[in-house]
C-alpha cells in the first residue's frame, strides 16, 4: 500500500493523562505513525491545532468545559480535512449514532487492543471511515429511531430549495462534486456553494451524516 | 316590662353574637389547621426532596468520576498491558490473564457507573436511557424485557432522574425476585399525568406485605419517598404465581415549578 509507507501524523485529545501517555506508546511503536501532540482539553487541542494539523486526531467525548459531540463539529467546521476517530468509555448506541453524524469516522471503545487501533487508524486514513459491528449496528437504531439529540435544531425539509434537494440526492447517491457539477450542466463551484448550504440548513458537518439526515426525514428512501 | 323585654333582647342578641362568634372562630382555627397541614405537608416534602437530591448529586458525583477517571485508567493499564513483551508461555498465560480481568473490571465499572449516573439520560433524555437500560439488562438475562414508550418532551434533569429512579428499582425488583419469564415495561403521558407500568408474568407476592412501610426492603422504601416527592400515586396489583402488575401515575410538574 502507498499511504502506509507515508507517516500517518496522529493528535490525541483527553483530559487522562495516563491514557493519552498509554495511546501515545503504543503509537510510537507502530512504524508509520508519528505522534505528533497530545492535548489534555478542546482549547488545547485548538491552540495545538493552529501550529500544524495532524492526519488523524483520537478524541474522548468527555472533555472537560466541552461536550465531544459539539466539540467534533466545531472542529470540522474550522477543519474540515481532520479525521476525527472518537475514543470513549460510553458504549450506548446514542453516542455512537450521534457522534458519527458530527462528523467522526469511527468510534472505538477505551479499552482497544493494539491490533485493532492500528487497523483503525490506517484505514480511516485511507478510506475515510472505520465501521465496526457497533456502528453500524448503532447508526441503524439512531436512522430508525429518528433519534434526536436533546436542544438539537432540526430543519424541515421545506426550507431546502429544489435544486438543493436534487444535490443531495447525488450526494447521497456517492457522486463527487464534479460529477454531480457535469449531470447538471453547473459549474464545480456552484454544486459546492449548494453543497455549504445544504450543510449548513441540515446542521449536518459532511456528506455521510448528510445521508443519515436525508434517510431520517424521510427524503431518501 | 319594656325594661325586662329590652334586657331579654339585649341578652339575646349576646347569646347570639357569641355564637356566631364561635362558630366564625372554629372555621378559622380549622382552616388555619388545614393550613398549617398543608405547610408541614410541603416542608416534610422538601426535606425528603432535598434529601434524595443530596443523595443524586452524590451519586452523579460518584458515577461520572468512576466512568472517566477509573474507566480511563483502566483502559490505560490495560494497553499498556498490551504491550508487554511475552518471552515464554507462562508470561503469555500471565499477560492474558491481566487483560481478561481488565476487560471484566472495565465492564463492571462501566455498569456500576451507569447504575450511579446514566449518562445517557443527561444527554439524550428519559425514552432513550429506558431503552439503553433494557437494552444493558437483556445481555445475559433469561428474561425477556420490552419497553415501549411515547415521546414525552423533556422534562427537566431531577424529575426524569426521578422517574427513572423508579422504574430502574422496579425492574430490578422484578429480576431479582420474581421469577419472571416476561417483562413489560412502558411509559405514556396522558394529559399532564405521566404513566408508568411495569408487568411480569413471574411468582408475585403478597401486596399487604410490601407495601407496608415497616417491612418493606429498602428498594420499595426508595420509591415510595420518590412518589411521595413527586406526588404521584401508585398502585400494585398481585396475587401467588399469577405476576405482579404495578401502575404509577405522576403529575407533569407545574409551569411555576422550575
Amino acid at each position: 500500500m502507498s499511504q502506509t509507507s507515508n507517516l500517518i501524523k496522529i493528535g490525541i485529545v483527553d483530559d487522562h493523562k495516563l491514557f493519552r501517555q498509554g495511546v501515545t506508546q503504543i503509537l510510537k511503536k507502530i512504524k508509520h505513525f508519528e505522534p505528533i501532540f497530545e492535548a489534555d482539553s478542546y482549547t488545547q487541542l485548538l491552540t495545538q491545532l493552529e501550529i500544524r494539523l495532524p492526519d488523524v486526531i483520537l478524541m474522548d467525548i468527555q472533555l472537560p468545559g466541552i461536550d465531544g459531540i459539539d466539540a467534533c463539529q466545531q472542529i470540522l467546521e474550522k477543519f474540515p480535512e481532520l479525521k476525527i476517530i472518537a475514543l470513549s468509555m460510553h458504549t450506548a448506541d446514542n453516542f455512537i449514532f450521534h457522534m458519527m453524524k458530527a462528523g467522526a469516522r469511527s468510534y472505538l471503545p477505551k479499552d482497544i487492543d493494539r491490533e485493532s487501533l492500528r487497523e483503525a487508524i490506517e484505514t480511516v486514513f485511507a478510506e475515510g471511515f472505520y465501521f465496526t459491528n457497533y456502528i453500524t449496528n448503532a447508526m441503524l437504531q439512531g436512522v430508525k429511531s429518528n433519534n434526536k439529540q436533546k436542544h438539537t435544531l432540526t430543519y424541515n425539509e421545506t426550507q431546502l430549495t429544489k435544486r438543493e434537494k436534487e444535490i443531495m440526492m447525488l450526494i447521497c447517491n456517492g457522486l463527487t462534486t464534479a460529477e454531480i457539477a457535469r449531470q447538471l450542466f453547473i459549474s464545480i463551484r456552484t454544486v459546492e456553494g449548494h453543497r455549504k448550504s445544504l450543510l449548513e440548513k441540515t446542521g449536518t458537518s459532511n456528506s455521510v451524516s448528510l445521508a443519515v439526515y436525508a434517510v431520517k426525514s424521510g427524503m431518501l428512501k | 316590662m319594656e325594661l325586662i323585654f329590652g334586657s331579654v333582647l339585649v341578652m339575646l342578641f349576646l347569646a347570639i353574637s357569641i355564637v356566631i362568634f364561635f362558630v366564625i372562630y372554629q372555621k378559622r382555627l380549622l382552616k388555619q389547621q388545614l393550613h398549617l397541614q398543608k405547610l408541614q405537608d410541603d416542608y416534610q416534602r422538601q426535606l425528603l426532596s432535598s434529601s434524595v437530591d443530596a443523595q443524586e448529586k452524590e451519586r452523579v458525583r460518584i458515577g461520572q468520576d468512576l466512568h472517566d477517571e477509573i474507566g480511563s485508567s483502566l483502559s490505560a493499564i490495560k494497553m499498556l498491558a498490551n504491550q508487554l513483551p511475552v518471552s515464554d508461555e507462562e508470561s503469555g498465560q500471565l499477560i492474558l490473564g491481566i487483560k481478561d480481568g481488565l476487560s471484566h473490571t472495565i465492564n463492571d465499572v462501566r455498569n456500576i457507573a451507569n447504575n450511579l449516573f446514566p449518562s445517557v439520560l443527561s444527554k439524550f433524555g428519559l425514552t432513550d436511557a429506558l431503552k439503553y437500560l433494557v437494552d444493558v439488562l437483556s445481555v445475559g438475562s433469561a428474561v425477556v424485557i420490552s419497553f415501549a414508550g411515547d415521546n414525552i418532551p423533556a422534562l427537566n434533569f431531577e424529575y426524569e432522574l426521578a422517574i427513572y429512579r423508579i422504574l430502574q428499582e422496579l425492574i430490578n425488583n422484578a429480576l431479582k425476585h420474581a421469577n419472571a419469564t416476561n417483562l413489560i415495561i412502558r411509559l405514556n403521558q396522558s394529559g399532564n399525568k405521566i404513566l408508568l407500568l411495569v408487568k411480569d408474568d413471574g411468582s408475585g407476592f403478597d401486596t399487604v406485605v410490601a407495601t407496608d412501610l415497616k417491612q418493606a426492603g429498602i428498594g420499595i422504601k426508595s420509591i415510595q419517598t420518590r412518589l411521595e416527592v413527586l406526588q404521584a400515586q401508585m398502585k400494585i396489583t398481585s396475587e401467588k404465581n399469577k405476576g405482579t402488575l404495578v401502575e404509577i401515575s405522576i403529575p407533569l410538574p407545574t409551569a411555576t415549578k422550575n
